[in-house]
């Protein structure tokens, strides 16, 4: 396991200073709109948190896909998985190398973005509202973060699985897309079946409902169908695929 | 390479493939193949498109799993080394460098993994002639430049065995003559160099000792002379009759060339061997010239498609046409 060769190898490339830079302009962005913006357009004049934090994990649940699948898959989607291959055998250590390093570089750009909304929020209500509210920190904070961490385990048990930048980016991205609007149809037609099925596989909900602590076991389902297994099926592939 | 370089143990072959076996349903890709490469020589690597040359690499770097058999680096599995780099440096696909990183930056990576000093990097840089390039994207190389950046990539370890697939590609006549030195330098100090190629002439400029694989086994295995010279034996005698009747006594074929020489089916030195024995004075004795690689490569491997080869293992002794085995200098 050497994280930080594989955070150095991720770090080092055109691909991805083009990426974290326009991630680190959208996440400014989005705090911006959402801390600063705010008390002008809403009646009680004040910057909520909760507002802000939400508006910001809008960039976040596609920078994390992005950011993800990119360490996981990128290098078999290049090729240049061979020579890391060829430089550490050992194909375990590589992969729980790689998962580190994404979880790191997913925090610090989470981290980064939820100070920056508190920033935004504070300087926004103080400047130019009635204040900041920061009543809903904590809920906030928990929902946000279990939201994003389920669009983190998804987009790398994805990314493992498939092992190709271009689909795990079509899935980590557009699977959710999908079942958000297969769950807004679900409350349309009323029917129990659809609903149970669409909940059964909406990862999303289903952790900000675990981060409430209103969990059922239903809501484990999700995580069962959406992560460990694409997972167990990724990690079986990863040592077995034959490179070259 | 250097005195830090990893070695095989004493006795240990630097490179064996031994009885490796590979199907892809009911295709052998590689079919029950075993040979050695020893220190201090260059093994050309030899077979036509889809022999199973590229399997075998794969499974010898640990990049693909055999079905059967064993392939070893100083007797060890690749997949077992905790540093491979430090004692096998592979080169299979320079098209699999990162297109993103500067030159610099993928040998500060490789000597990193590698437990080398970042200063390994830029000497590297310089012995494969790219000290102009190193701030350069990969993405920005032309195919040779990427393939001299692969090889700085497999040296930058300092490894005691090089394996290179088709390392030739792309290089222009002075990258060529460039690969063939450092290669000749590399085997000279004590190193192994496996060397796969189609670019026969490369190989029989560059080679101590040939591997030749035609749907997925062994067809030959000897140094450069013995397989371009094999066949015969041209030799000459003051009693043409007394050589007869010695190669009648022995069983040995012979053919007659002219009134003065005869073509026996021995080695040169065998042949001068029984003439000691016999006490026959030779007037002439030499390798008969049966043409270049090129035809010995298409006589051995053109049988490949219409019938199964016969697999013929160096020094078995039991067949006339076995090649010995042996590390030929140059």
């Amino acid at each position: 396991m050497r994280p930080a060769l594989d955070l150095r190898a991720h770090l080092d490339t055109r691909g991805t200073a083009i990426l974290l830079t326009i991630s680190l302009i959208a996440i400014v962005a989005f705090a911006a709109l959402g801390g600063l913006l705010q008390p002008l357009i809403t009646p009680d004049e004040t910057s909520v948190f909760e507002i802000t934090a939400f508006i910001l994990a809008l960039p976040l649940s596609l920078i994390i896909p992005i950011v993800a699948v990119m360490i996981i898959a990128g290098e078999w989607s290049d090729g240049s998985i061979q020579n890391t291959f060829l430089q550490r055998p050992g194909r375990t250590g590589v992969l729980i190398s790689k998962v580190i390093t994404a979880v790191v570089v997913v925090a610090v750009l989470v981290a980064l973005s939820f100070a920056l909304a508190a920033l935004a929020t504070w300087v926004g209500g103080e400047l130019f509202g009635e204040g900041a509210n920061f009543d809903s920190f904590d809920s906030a904070l928990a929902s946000q973060l279990a939201m994003l961490a389920a669009t983190l385990l998804f987009s790398l048990a994805v990314g493992l699985a498939l092992q190709s930048t271009v689909l795990g980016l079509l899935a980590a991205i557009g699977f959710p897309f999908v079942i958000g609007t297969a769950s807004g149809i679900a409350a349309i037609t009323g029917s129990e079946t659809f609903t149970d099925v669409v909940r059964a596989l909406d990862l999303q909900t289903a952790a900000m409902v675990l981060a409430d602590g209103q969990a059922t076991a239903f809501e484990l389902l999700p995580l069962a169908v959406l992560v460990l297994l694409p997972a167990a099926y990724g990690v079986w592939r990863w040592n077995r695929r034959e490179v070259g | 390479m250097t005195s830090q370089t990893t070695t095989a143990a004493p006795g240990v072959a630097a490179l064996e493939v031994r009885g490796v076996t590979k199907r892809y349903g009911d295709r052998a890709a590689v079919d029950d193949l075993s040979f050695t490469c020893q220190p201090g020589s260059v093994t050309g690597f030899l077979g036509p498109n889809g022999a199973g040359k590229s399997t075998t690499l794969r499974i010898l770097t640990g990049l693909a799993k055999a079905d059967a058999g064993q392939a070893l680096v100083g007797g060890a599995e690749y997949r077992s080394l905790s540093h491979p780099a430090r004692s096998i440096g592979v080169m299979l696909d320079a098209g699999a460098l990162h297109r993103g990183r500067t030159g610099l930056e993928t040998l500060r990576l490789a000597a990193r993994t590698s437990g080398m000093p970042a200063a390994r990097a830029d000497e590297v840089l310089e012995t494969v002639g790219l000290a102009h390039a190193g701030a350069k994207r990969v993405g920005g190389y032309s195919y040779g430049m990427r393939q001299r950046l692969g090889i700085g990539v497999a040296l930058i370890g300092d490894p005691a065995v090089l394996v290179l697939d088709e390392p030739a590609n792309g290089l222009d006549p002075e990258g060529i003559r460039w690969m063939r030195r450092l290669l000749r330098s590399f085997a000279d100090a004590g190193g192994t160099v496996l060397l796969s190629s189609h670019q026969l002439r490369e190989v029989q400029a560059t080679v101590d000792r040939m591997i030749v694989i035609a749907g997925g086994r062994l067809v030959r295995e000897g140094t450069l002379d013995e397989l371009t010279t094999e066949g015969g034996t041209r030799v000459s005698a003051l009693d043409l009759k007394m050589l007869r009747t010695a190669l009648d006594a022995h069983g040995i074929a012979y053919e007659q060339r002219s009134e003065q020489e005869l073509e026996v089916s021995l080695a040169p030195e065998d042949m001068g061997r029984l003439a000691l024995r016999e006490q026959i004075v030779l007037t002439a004795l030499g390798a008969t010239d049966h043409g270049g690689l090129e035809e010995v490569f298409f006589s051995l491997t053109g049988q490949s498609e219409s019938e199964q080869p016969s697999p013929v293992h160096a020094g078995s002794g039991d067949d006339e046409s076995t090649v010995p085995v042996g590390v030929g200098g140059s």
